[in-house]
């Protein structure tokens, strides 16, 4: 069971390395650390990101996500597709997720023609939140 | 809760599934049927070899649209097929079928 609370919005600034200016990144946390889910040895939180994408590309609308801490990673997951990143800290897999969740843009749609409808359906929730600048 | 390391995947992906591997900054491994139709892919980051933690095989066997973390074990490992695998992944209907959460 995984729960989706009422956040507050926090920026950092990240360097991902793929795009000469610092992007940034804008996550949402629980103000309280006790609202936190403990699943078996994970810990579950949701979150709506939103803001800035390697590339020139930006979120479109919020996309809700999940930040699972296990066997010390942090993964950081939408939950339609399951296209995710990790990292050894929040701040490090979200913008991990960002340049993952924009590259599956370019891989899946340069293949456009020869994808089956799981994908097709995949690459149009991606266009569907991933926009230019 | 099954670990996998990161390179035993991605030589099952790009071996036994003859998963395309695509270097945008991160491992991209897109996998075809017989007919050359995309049917899924999922990611590695770059980097020296890791241990997937059980999490990170839960989502990954999802991106692949596999039901089970054993049949990704098993993909991994050997005992699931490329054929057993692909008819798993083909099966599973896009998400507009599938209840929403």
């Amino acid at each position: 069971m995984k729960g989706c609370i009422e956040m507050d919005t926090f920026t950092v600034n990240a360097n991902t390395g793929a795009t000469s200016a610092a992007p940034q990144v804008r996550f949402s946390v629980s103000p309280n650390a006790e609202t936190a889910y403990k699943l078996s040895t994970s810990l579950v939180t949701s979150l709506r990101i939103t803001g800035s994408l390697p590339g020139g590309r930006r979120l479109a609308r919020p996309l809700y996500v999940t930040i699972t801490q296990d066997d010390g990673e942090v993964i950081v997951s939408e939950p339609h597709f399951h296209m995710h990143a990790s990292a050894p800290t929040t701040a490090e897999a979200l913008v991990a997720f960002r340049r993952i969740f924009s590259g599956y843009l370019d891989v899946l749609a340069s293949r456009e023609s020869r994808l089956d409808p799981y994908l097709h359906e995949q690459l149009a929730y991606l266009r569907s939140y991933i926009s230019a600048e | 809760m099954p670990t996998l390391e990161s390179d035993k995947v991605a030589k099952a992906l790009t071996g036994k599934m003859q998963a395309e591997q695509v270097d945008s900054g991160d491992w991209y491994f897109v996998i075809s049927n017989d007919e050359g139709v995309v049917v899924a892919s999922t990611t590695i980051s770059k980097g020296a070899k890791h241990t997937l933690s059980a999490q990170r095989v839960s989502e990954m066997k999802r991106q692949l649209r596999l039901s089970t973390s054993k049949q990704f074990v098993d993909l991994v490992n050997c005992p699931l097929s490329r054929e057993e695998a692909l008819k798993i992944m083909e099966s599973n209907p896009p998400s507009s079928s599938r209840q929403r959460h």
